[in-house]
């Protein structure tokens, strides 16, 4: 009890408090990207681990693994493929490139250095290539032997690879769109209130169906607090997306097949941040990976490939771990990657069946930090919602009393850019989780030690430059002399080039965002009005000293930030 | 504006002994000082003729102090005058005073009136248990209060209290306060009748409890466990109050105000679930009781003492 000596209010708040306390591990996992298995005709499984930096082999028939292969500290592999030959083919994320895996003697014969961040990768059959497509929008050509067979510029932000009748295609990953190196492209069309983004996997049926799990971000205006009739006790409200099945919330997941020129979206009811997705060979189910959810609803989910807009899916009962990959088998079996505990799960039946799990090796990588960040809340959401990847979404918000505010990234040394939001207005993270996690997303307050603990995980997930391996030394060299000479270190300053100070741009005050990996997180701006990284230099040009930059002035300062 | 749900009404608990007679009641007199005192009216003797007898008293409290009616014959018998008897000695035969000092019988008619009764030094102990709406500003609740009161009748009295405001709303959080203090009435006759008004100044401790309500997923998961917070602070009340008693028991209606100086209020995702003020009103109606610790004498003037000597 306390006693109050004078007059003052006190606000007590109801929210439910997480004291339990905070894991770390001894290496600190990183931000889901999902997708990272594969099950050969021989029911064999492959599968990438990037919390512990291996390749899983599972024999599925034998419920054994087969070789644990080591790749080097903090190559984080992700999308793995298959060639004809039977070799496998993993995208190393961190360490840039591609890694030639030989499962039957559980030996990586070979790491090709491709881009700064490489993501998706397809084998075309034809001509028997490998494609890999990187975040600065290089698709990178290579034989087998990982010898370079050509690049091709597509637009950044590049996701999956996909061969379609012929034709090499890559999804980008923000704005859920498909472009093709014959210059097709496919935009998905709104639905309702609510554009597609955020394209998690992207994958062709035999059939040449297209199918893409990706998300639905609203483009009504979102309220900063909840609206006091919207609360109810279970603390559900249209804000995070609980609540009433049929309602969408802020954003969700959902699922959109491309046929023939023909899309045809549906969202997943009450989901949870769903990275990964694959169809039965029967074509009857869609199996979705859900580590967003919470271990007690299963993060796994069944959905029929009939099912309407408020259809719920399908559990399996018992806990899976956090699923972040999932796969079928020819057979019909599903096989589902858990990466804490690291498990393989196999189903042993369409939809599921009996379970069987096969313990993979490696150290725990629970942590709280990685947990908080990707857990859903009671409303649905997870920071990994908006913030999928450990970045951002790219989406450009229209927040009440506040207006248009494109998603920040967190990939970019968060610790260097406090205050934080376009606002300047918070302070610290600990105000942050208090305010977004909290209040608006419905989530748990965390005890100091999770805030701190999370704080620490949160500002390690810097990503590295951009790299601007393509650029013109020359060119990069001049920009550099140009950024300097247009004053634009004078708010862009400090160790993460801006991020720290609030200034006054165009009669509204606004924080100055990091120029860390800023090639990678079009729209540009508070509100996202500049689309491309020139678009956006030309206006701060305008906005700050009034005048119009020559074009070549600004493809040399775009050249020298794409280094960054 | 105060909702009707929130007013509760009495639950009538009557103890303890008839209420103190209020100043018409006579107390026990001397009988030399009704003799020698003629301008006081004598009270409490029943009227042997209803055109001449004086009013009864108006208020309801006991006559503890009337006298029966025989007691004109004993005024007969002046006592100052008489000496002890001795023993075998013989009774005086003649009345050693002036024969003009020797009162003679008073017939019934002729006696004045019972002296008032001085309620200020009059004691009792009232208990009462009153039930209203409180306004704390924005929200209405239900208050349930008793307290008991010793000292005067009229006068000064010493009063501990004890509250409970119950909150109506009780979705997110159900809320307790407990109001407990000490303090000073003071307490006057309003009128001939049998109503008092007081008024007092209480202080003491508010303790707040409130019990969150659990919270759950959409899949029915228990999230957030329930959670009591418990909080204690000052408080103060002026009560003023109007009490009006028939026998050993009566109504009693209060106006009181309280202030416990924090106002508190409780936020679910940054949006405020309930909230109330530091200051609240009360209107409260209940019953209570009085006893009478002891009697006072009858009310006299200085002037009239001073030429008793």
């Amino acid at each position: 009890m306390s006693l109050a000596l004078f007059g003052c209010d006190e606000v007590i708040d109801l929210d439910p408090i997480d004291v339990s306390i905070p894991v770390e591990s001894s290496v600190r996992p990183p931000p889901i990207t999902g997708g990272t298995l594969v099950v050969l005709d021989n029911a064999t499984a492959v599968a990438a681990d990037p919390d512990r930096d291996v390749i899983h082999v599972v024999d599925l028939a034998f419920a054994e693994v087969l070789h644990t292969i080591a790749l080097e500290p903090g190559d984080q592999p992700g999308r793995v493929v298959v060639s004809d030959s039977g070799l496998v083919h993993v995208v190393l994320r961190g360490y840039g490139g591609l890694a030639t895996i030989d499962v039957d003697a559980g030996a990586v014969l070979s790491r090709t250095w491709l881009c700064t961040e490489p993501r998706g990768v397809a084998f075309n059959p034809d001509d028997a290539t490998l494609h890999v497509a990187c975040a600065d929008g290089w698709l990178h050509q290579l034989d087998e032997d990982g010898a370079s067979l050509g690049s091709t510029q597509l637009e950044p932000d590049l996701r999956d690879v996909m061969i379609v009748n012929g034709v090499v295609m890559a999804s980008l990953f923000r704005k859920a769109a498909i472009v093709g190196v014959d210059g097709s492209r496919i935009e998905l069309p709104p639905f309702g209130d609510h554009i597609p983004h955020v394209a998690w996997r992207t994958w062709v049926r035999p059939s040449g169906t297209i199918v893409m799990l990706h998300q639905l971000a609203s483009t009504e205006p979102v309220p900063i607090e909840p609206d006091p009739e919207d609360i109810e006790v279970d603390g559900g409200t249209p804000y995070g997306g609980g609540g009433d099945p049929c309602t969408s919330g802020i954003t969700g997941a959902a699922i959109t097949t491309i046929f023939d020129g023909r899309t045809d979206t549906v969202p997943v009811s009450q989901s949870r941040l769903t990275v990964d997705a694959a169809a039965s060979p029967s074509g009857e189910w869609i199996a979705l990976a859900v580590p967003g959810a919470a271990a007690e609803e299963g993060t796994i989910r069944f959905q029929s490939t009939e099912f309407f807009e408020c259809d719920p899916g399908a559990r399996p009962d018992g806990d899976d771990g956090q699923v972040t990959a999932v796969a079928y088998s020819a057979s019909g079996q599903l096989v589902a990657q858990s990466r804490e505990p690291a498990t393989i799960t196999v189903f042993t039946d369409e939809p599921w069946g009996t379970r069987k799990v096969i313990k993979l090796n490696g150290e725990p990588r629970f942590d709280t930090g990685h947990e908080i960040f990707h857990r859903a809340t009671s409303s649905g959401l997870s920071c990994a919602s908006c913030h999928p990847e450990g970045t951002d979404d790219g989406h450009v918000w229209t927040f009440e009393t506040l207006g248009d505010r494109r998603t920040q990234p967190l990939d970019v040394g968060l610790g260097d850019t406090a205050p934080f939001h376009w606002d300047g207005d918070m302070t610290d993270l600990t105000m942050i989780m208090d305010e977004v996690l909290s209040h608006r997303m419905g989530g748990d307050r965390q005890s100091s030690l999770r805030q701190a603990s999370f704080q620490r995980w949160l500002f390690a997930q810097q990503r590295p430059p951009a790299g601007g391996d393509h650029e013109e030394p020359s060119q990069v060299s001049a920009g550099a002399q140009l950024f300097a000479s247009y004053d634009c270190g004078r708010c862009h300053d400090g160790p993460a080039l801006g991020g720290t100070i609030t200034e006054n741009v165009r009669g509204v005050r606004l924080q100055v965002p990091t120029l860390r990996r800023v090639s990678l997180h079009a729209p540009y701006m508070h509100d996202g009005r500049s689309g491309t990284l020139e678009a956006a230099i030309q206006d701060m040009v305008e906005s700050t000293r009034g005048v119009t930059a020559p074009q070549a002035d600004i493809d040399a300062i775009a050249a020298y930030l794409r280094t960054l | 504006m105060p909702s009707l749900s929130s007013i509760a009404w009495a639950v009538v608990i009557a103890i303890g002994e008839p209420e103190a007679p209020s100043d018409a009641s006579p107390s026990v007199a001397s009988p030399l000082e009704r003799v020698f005192d003629p301008e006081a009216p004598l009270a409490g003797h029943a009227p042997l003729d209803d055109a001449g007898a004086p009013d009864e008293p108006a208020t309801s409290l006991p006559n503890t102090g009337v006298a029966p009616l025989h007691r004109s014959d004993e005024l007969a018998t002046p006592a100052p005058a008489a000496a002890p008897l001795e023993a075998g000695a013989a009774r005086p035969t003649e009345d050693p005073r002036p024969s003009a000092w020797v009162a003679a019988p008073l017939r019934a008619a002729e006696l004045p009136a019972e002296p008032p009764t001085d309620l200020k030094r009059l004691h009792m102990v009232r208990l009462d248990l009153l039930v209203g709406p409180v306004w704390r500003l924005s929200k209405t609740e239900t208050l349930i209060t008793t307290s008991v009161e010793v000292g005067r009748v009229h006068g000064f009295s010493g009063a501990l209290h004890a509250s409970v405001i119950v909150a109506p709303d009780r979705d997110f959080v159900a809320v307790v306060d407990i109001p407990v203090g000490v303090g000073v009435i003071a307490r006057m006759r309003m009128g001939d009748s049998g109503l008092y008004g007081s008024v007092g100044l209480s202080a003491g401790i508010l303790v707040h409890r409130a019990e969150s309500q659990p919270t759950f997923s959409e899949f029915g998961l228990e999230e957030g466990p329930r959670t009591v917070f418990h909080r204690v602070d000052p408080d103060f009340r002026i009560p003023i109050r109007f009490a009006w008693s028939v026998g050993a028991a009566g109504f009693s209606l209060a106006l009181i105000q309280g202030f416990n100086v924090r106002a508190r209020s409780y936020e679910r995702r940054g949006v405020t679930v309930w909230e109330r003020s530091a200051y609240r009103i009360g209107l409260v109606l209940g019953v209570h009781s009085d006893i009478i610790l002891g009697r006072a004498r009858r009310l006299r003037s200085a002037r009239r003492r001073r030429g008793k000597s």
